[in-house]
């Protein structure tokens, strides 16, 4: 595993449990499909089982419920569909992560301008 | 689709992860219903030209703890409260009914205590709740044979405990008093051990 691979792992620690969540507002969906998902978006998963503790953990907090339907061809999936306190917390994530992401993004930003443009003098 | 070997690889990952929280306490159903939903998964990564690894991860005991931790295997703090709680009402309650009882069936004794019936009674289950509820928590951490073998001491335990209990109350018609006193106690303080018990419940969710 890559030192990248680790730090975008650490970082998408704390608001995978909201991408989750945005990912099952749109329509209901089953673990696998929401692997799927996140992989596609290109966020840096480095094992996409890990995303079962936290729908685990997000049913139990009953922001997400989950049923069980047969599939052809296959083993029956267990869709996860959000509930109304779901909907709450998604938007109170999206706050957080819009103050957040700004803040970062100002931060790390003019780090990125004072290294590009190296040391300024007075 | 999957072949043999990778069939073969699924079954033994989701076996390995199954007996993992087997022994961390994951309720049966709950093993059930997601090792079923990482089945169905890693057939389909597979399915779709990915590898097991890349779904668990190259440490599957630290996967499985994972996500063993989400599922929050029952405490073992719950079980022995609600024990104690049982315990502790049963004979207190037991007691104060003790009066009652014997006016509904038309004897004349109104001392608060615990007659012979109650005496088999609560050497026949006390004893079982204990034993039930240690083999629910522990089944659960135990290996097949250390299992087998705590059944074996809980029923020499029971047996060691019940017949003497039994033989003497029938032979002297026992009655143990308790003062009302005493008995309320032991009702409030049984009470007030499983209102605890639910509200540590409660307050995990």
């Amino acid at each position: 595993m890559s030192s990248d691979e680790t730090r975008g792992s650490r970082l998408l620690r704390g608001i995978l449990d909201a991408c989750l969540l945005a990912l099952v507002v749109e329509r209901d969906r089953y673990g696998y499909e929401l692997a799927t998902a996140l992989h596609e978006a290109g966020l840096p998963i480095v094992k996409e089982g890990s995303i079962y503790p936290l729908l685990s953990r997000l049913e139990r907090r009953g922001l997400l419920q989950s049923y069980r339907t047969p599939a052809a061809g296959g083993p029956p999936r267990r869709y996860y569909r959000i509930t109304s306190d779901g909907h709450r917390e998604l938007a109170a994530a999206r706050e957080v992560w819009s103050e957040v992401s700004i803040g970062v993004d100002a931060v790390i930003g003019r780090h990125t301008r004072d290294d590009d443009g190296g040391p300024t003098d007075g | 689709m999957a072949d043999q070997r990778q069939t073969r690889e699924i079954r033994r990952t989701v076996r390995r992860v199954k007996n993992y929280w087997y022994r961390a306490g994951v309720p049966r159903k709950v093993r059930r219903d997601k090792a079923e939903e990482l089945h169905a998964h890693l057939l389909e990564a597979v399915n779709d030209g990915r590898r097991v690894e890349d779904v668990v991860g190259r440490d599957v005991a630290a996967f499985a703890s994972e996500w063993a931790q989400a599922e929050r295997p029952r405490p073992l703090l719950d079980v022995f409260l609600q024990v104690v709680a049982a315990v502790t009402l049963l004979p207190g309650g037991l007691a104060l009914l003790n009066p009652w009882l014997n006016t509904a069936l038309g004897q004349d004794d109104p001392r608060t205590g615990l007659p012979v019936e109650s005496l088999a009674f609560l050497a026949v289950y006390v004893p079982a709740l204990v034993g039930w509820q240690l083999v629910r928590v522990l089944r659960h951490r135990l290996t097949t044979q250390q299992a087998a073998i705590l059944g074996v001491l809980l029923f020499i335990a029971y047996a060691v405990v019940l017949f003497p209990v039994t033989g003497w109350g029938r032979n002297t018609d026992a009655f143990v008093v308790l003062q009302p006193t005493t008995a309320w106690t032991l009702v409030i303080i049984g009470t007030a051990i499983q209102g605890l018990a639910s509200w540590l419940k409660r307050s995990r969710r």
